[in-house]
């Protein structure tokens, strides 16, 4: 559908692109995650045709795009700050793109408002830019983007001008009609809680470059750069000892580890090698899982601190060796660890079927 | 909030003196004759001479300030989009200049480059044998008041432009081209209409400026022209037509012009979609 092959964009002497590759299926969910300045904006101006490519190419369908003007493009494009005609109304917003194609009347009153329909603002339409709220500017430049039916929809940090609230109900609307039209999206963000929420793949840049692309499980739980895995959630970094190498069912490797005498099953990141006999992950803190002390298999482990985060409460968990990891657990359950309190610490690989733990490993790792 | 209203005092007192007072002066002595409360004054002023002086008046500003208004919006526009920053910072700075330049050094620059023996007069005559003067052209009349005007009107409106051409956001444009739209239509269905209240407000101050102008006209054309702020300097300086009641009468009326076409910005600003401020919803206004 998209092919971004080998795109670079410099400005005078910054590299804002370097090397950016894409592929992208037909109805696909993409968001380019990165911080600020990572080139993520130019990467999708540079698919609209608001900015012309210092080398590389991008092919629409079997249509090379690289040179065409944005008028030839076609592609519906969400800016940030919402862009809406500030002299037109919601209804004359939607309605310009089909006037420019020349559709007649009947053909964009009934599109116009089937697309108001769907958006939720049919009661609004006469309304002028300024006198609608932030979501609803947001709705309106969503529908005026679709609707002459492009084959790609490019959205420029379209929640981030809006209240967490707004921004939360916008998102779920945002997938509902995405869903609805199977149009191919390509999304840019630096939120990445939005990222993991909404894209089928999430391509993680940084300076310019593709760091890291794959699922939101992927790129949550395999992070492959050290870069991707410092900018997306959090991780304890620890170094186990590797007792044995499996085939998963679906022939990934899946390796056994032992830490601190707990023994656990951590399916294989592509890039992590272990050195000699130990390796070291990235554990998130959601990963750790606590049992009464002495539970089966686990570590004795103290807890020396609690923080409250709503949903969730996070722990900060003492080891033997007196080094300590942050653990996530339900805020629900969280009474029942107060602080000082000694517990049974647990590592679950949240991709692996529940439990799973090569039954040969558990029984050579604890002779007991 | 008491003291902050205090702080325009000092303002107040300068309009009474210098603005308020004068005008109930030219007012009530506009209104006395001989016999007390007269209208004398003022039907004199309905009369042929002065209806064509108002006329005259009233095509050389509106004219010039139009023209003047559309170049200052193009040159405006093409300033905010260039990329070359120094000449940008040139012809801001130029335009402030040459907006004040008027008066008597304006008139000698320009008997000396478009009088009939200026030197571009010469010039076109010589070398490209076009000869203005035979064309029609004369500083001391309409065509030569015309071009004057333009000189100083034009930078004028590039001035009052600019604020409200810059406000123009990028992104607009950019929406009308990924949504299949031309630079002209951007121009037809969103720049002139945003911009439509400050293209008239910035009217509505050139046609008052240009139709109070009196020391550039009067050294360019003086009685060669029948204009109301050179009839008005005739009657209250004392020449052979010294008539205080009537040039009084006549001040007023150029006043009511004036307020009318000022007030014409002072709508056109309240009507300016550039300043709808953002994140308002509807309910809420
Ligand atoms: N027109 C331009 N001229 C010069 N430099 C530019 C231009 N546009 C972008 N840049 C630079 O290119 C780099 C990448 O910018 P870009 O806007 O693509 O980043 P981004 O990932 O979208 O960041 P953000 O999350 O802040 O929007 C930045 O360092 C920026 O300053
Ligand atoms: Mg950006």
């Amino acid at each position: 559908m998209l092919t971004i092959h080998q795109l670079n964009k410099r400005f005078d002497h910054l590299q804002a692109v370097k090397d950016f590759n894409l592929v992208m299926q037909p109805g696909e969910f993409v968001t380019l995650l990165g911080p600020s300045g990572s080139g993520k904006t130019t990467v999708l101006r540079m698919v609209a045709g608001l900015e012309s490519p210092t080398s590389g190419s991008i092919h629409l369908g079997d249509v090379d795009v690289t040179h065409l003007t944005p008028q030839k493009r076609n592609i519906g494009l969400v800016f940030q700050s919402y862009a809406l005609f500030p002299n037109m109304s919601a209804y004359e917003n939607i309605a310009f793109p089909l006037h420019v194609r020349k559709q007649d009347k009947h053909t964009i009153q009934k599109r116009v408002n089937e697309l108001l329909a769907l958006i939720g603002l049919t009661n609004r339409k006469d309304h002028l830019p300024h006198q609608l709220s932030g979501g609803e500017r947001q709705r309106v430049a969503l529908a005026r983007a679709l609707s002459f039916h492009p084959p790609l929809l490019l959205l420029d940090e379209p929640l981030s001008a809006l209240d967490a609230k707004v921004r939360q109900s916008l998102r779920i609307t945002l997938k509902e009609i995405q869903r609805t039209l199977g149009v191919t999206t390509l999304m840019v963000t630096h939120d990445q809680e939005e990222a993991l929420e909404l894209s089928d793949r999430i391509v993680v840049m940084a300076k310019g470059a593709v760091e890291q692309v794959g699922t939101a499980m992927d790129i949550y739980y395999a992070p492959q750069t050290a870069f991707t895995e410092g900018f997306i959630g959090e991780t304890n970094p620890i170094t186990a000892e590797v007792l044995d190498v499996i085939a998963s069912p679906i022939g990934e490797k899946i390796y056994n580890l032992r830490w601190h005498h707990h023994v656990f099953s951590w399916l294989a990141d592509r890039h992590i090698e272990p050195q000699g006999t130990s390796i070291t992950i990235g554990i998130r803190p959601e990963s750790f899982h606590f049992l009464p002390v002495g539970g089966h298999g686990s570590i004795e482990a103290t807890i020396v601190d609690k923080l409250f985060f709503g949903s969730v409460t996070r722990f900060i968990v003492k080891l033997p060796d007196h080094t300590t990891v942050k653990v996530d657990a339900m805020s629900a359950i969280s009474q029942q660890y107060p602080i000082g309190a000694k517990v049974g610490l647990l590592i679950t690989d949240p991709r692996l079927p529940i439990g799973f733990v090569d039954e040969a490993v558990t029984m050579t790792a604890n002779p007991s | 909030m008491r003291l902050g209203r205090l702080l325009f005092l000092p303002i107040f007192a300068f309009l009474l003196i210098f603005a308020i007072i004068p005008a109930f002066g030219v007012l009530s002595s506009s209104l006395t004759g001989t016999h007390g409360l007269s209208f004398t004054f003022y039907r004199q002023t309905f009369s042929q001479q002065y209806y064509n002086a108002f006329w005259t008046t009233t095509w050389l500003s509106l004219t010039s300030s139009v023209l003047a208004a559309i170049w200052g919006f193009v040159i405006a526009f093409a300033l905010v989009r260039t990329s070359m920053t120094v000449l940008q910072r040139i012809i801001t700075a130029l335009s402030s200049t040459m907006a004040n330049f008027a008066g008597l050094p304006l008139a000698v620059a320009f008997m000396a480059t478009l009088g009939t023996s200026g030197i571009l007069t010469l010039f076109l005559q010589q070398y490209l044998h076009v000869d203005i003067v035979a064309m029609g052209f004369n500083l001391a009349a309409f065509s030569g008041l015309f071009v004057a005007y333009l000189s100083f009107l034009t930078p004028l409106a590039v001035i009052l432009m600019l604020p409200a051409v810059s406000s123009l956001h990028q992104e607009w444009e950019e929406a009308m081209y990924t949504l299949g739209a031309s630079f002209f239509l951007y121009l037809r269905k969103v720049a002139v209409p945003v911009l439509l209240p400050s293209m008239i407000g910035t009217l509505g101050l050139l046609f008052a400026n240009a139709f109070s102008t009196y020391v550039t006209s009067y050294e360019l054309a003086g009685s060669s022209i029948n204009l109301v702020p050179i009839l008005i300097g005739y009657m209250v300086n004392g020449n052979v037509s010294m008539n205080l009641g009537l040039g009084d009468a006549l001040s007023m009326e150029e006043m009511i012009v004036l307020g009318v076409s000022i007030s014409f910005y002072f709508f056109a600003q309240r009507k300016s979609l550039l300043h709808a401020r953002e994140g308002r919803s509807a309910n809420a206004t």
